[in-house]
């Protein structure tokens, strides 16, 4: 038990630093020429 | 969200909530007719403000941007800056939007400041619509790792429950573009393939989508009679879209089949926007007999707008083409500009890697 609570409290550690490390990004940059599910796609 | 409104409403709203979380937008317009009936009886003000939000969700998901724009616009003086679940709602809504829209820089802040509300979330299959959102987010803004490490979470949590296969199937399409962006083509297929058996059983459009991309896959690694097989495919099944019309150009080219080349380029250019301009113009310039003052002037504009807006990683491909089409003229002293552009491009991406 005591470990799948250190491994929750260690993945949200992991998120907050990434989040954290990206506040900090000023610039950003388009995708490449690749799709992702955005929204109803159009067929 | 237990937000104490009237059960038989709430349950409504409940149900619209997971269509929309799960991609479904025929169930999604089913249930909004039944509420749309029924909304004069919504009377309190907490649940005026879900079905709003939701109803944002709904209009981006049916890709009526403007009008998910006008309502959140309504919303977001008041209730932008809440610390509760509604605070939440609105900064994850406003960032989808936003990055459909492209606007990444104030997506990413609205995807931080519904990170920092997560903890008002309870039920764990939100929270993995928040990480998949995000996977997006740091995908299009050329962050594979985080955009990894998110699809990877809402994987985890979403494994083995039932109804959320397109989410999944999402996640694993993520996967493989982030996997693409790291030159893991091996790796990239395999999620392709898992995206494709996911949204196979669940939505016959989606699997158009993940069929570009296995596309894509194959022309990155210059698989160019694969990448065709794929992409016609996908245009057959598609609406005429610049992305697949560029590649097919690009393909066609290289297997030196100008006249179908020549075809996908002049269909594409009339549908594309400003940025694929640019990858238009300089796919024309490689591939026709253009002098060289023209063929810098195109590389030169398109990597003047990469770089204005950003897009370090176009800048640096362009400037390391155009410096090996000089270095091969035997032109050192414009090779070794285009070089230096190149690496200045190179720096800039590196930069933003060092903050994370």
């Amino acid at each position: 038990m005591k470990k799948i609570a250190a491994g929750i409290m260690l993945t949200s550690i992991v998120l907050t630093a990434v989040l954290i490390g990206t506040l900090s990004t000023k610039t950003v940059e388009k995708a490449e020429h690749g799709r992702v599910f955005t929204a109803a796609q159009k067929f | 969200m237990n937000v104490g409104t009237s059960e038989q409403i709430t349950q409504k709203l409940e149900r619209w909530h997971t269509a929309l979380r799960t991609n479904r937008l025929l169930e999604s317009e089913k249930i909004h007719k039944e509420i749309i009936d029924e909304l004069q009886q919504i009377q309190n003000p907490t649940t005026q403000l879900y079905y709003q939000l939701l109803n944002s969700r709904y209009l981006i998901l049916k890709r009526d941007f403007s009008a998910a724009h006008a309502t959140l616009d309504t919303l977001t003086g008041t209730h932008l800056n809440r610390t509760d679940a509604f605070g939440y709602y609105i900064n994850l809504i406003t960032g989808i939007l936003l990055t459909s829209e492209g606007e990444y820089e104030v997506a990413e802040a609205r995807f931080i400041r519904a990170y920092e509300l997560l903890n008002h979330i309870t039920d764990e299959t939100i929270k993995a619509d928040f990480y998949h959102k995000a996977s997006m987010l740091y995908y299009h803004i050329r962050q594979p790792l985080t955009a990894l490490n998110y699809a990877n979470e809402a994987l985890r949590i979403l494994s083995g429950i039932e109804g959320y296969e397109l989410v999944r199937s999402g996640c694993e399409n993520i996967l493989g573009l982030a996997s693409l962006s790291l030159k893991q083509y091996g790796k990239a297929e395999e999620h392709f393939l898992s995206a494709l058996d996911l949204a196979k059983q669940e939505s016959k459009n989606y699997t158009t989508l993940i069929k570009y991309n296995i596309g894509f896959l194959y022309a990155e690694q210059t698989l160019s009679a694969l990448a065709i097989r794929y992409l016609l495919e996908v245009n057959e099944e598609e609406e005429p879209y610049f992305k697949t019309h560029f590649l097919l150009s690009r393909e066609f080219y290289r297997i030196n089949d100008i006249e179908k080349a020549k075809a996908f380029y002049n269909k594409g250019i009339e549908i594309t926007n400003d940025e694929y301009k640019h990858h238009f113009g300089i796919l024309k310039a490689l591939n026709t007999d253009m002098n060289e003052d023209e063929l810098e002037s195109i590389f030169r504009e398109a990597i003047d707008y990469f770089k204005q807006h950003e897009l370090h990683g176009f800048a640096e491909d362009y400037a390391g083409e155009l410096a090996q089409y000089f270095y091969n003229k035997e032109d050192y002293k414009k090779a070794s500009q285009y070089f230096n552009k190149a690496y200045e491009a190179k720096r800039a991406l590196q930069k933003k890697e060092a903050l994370k």
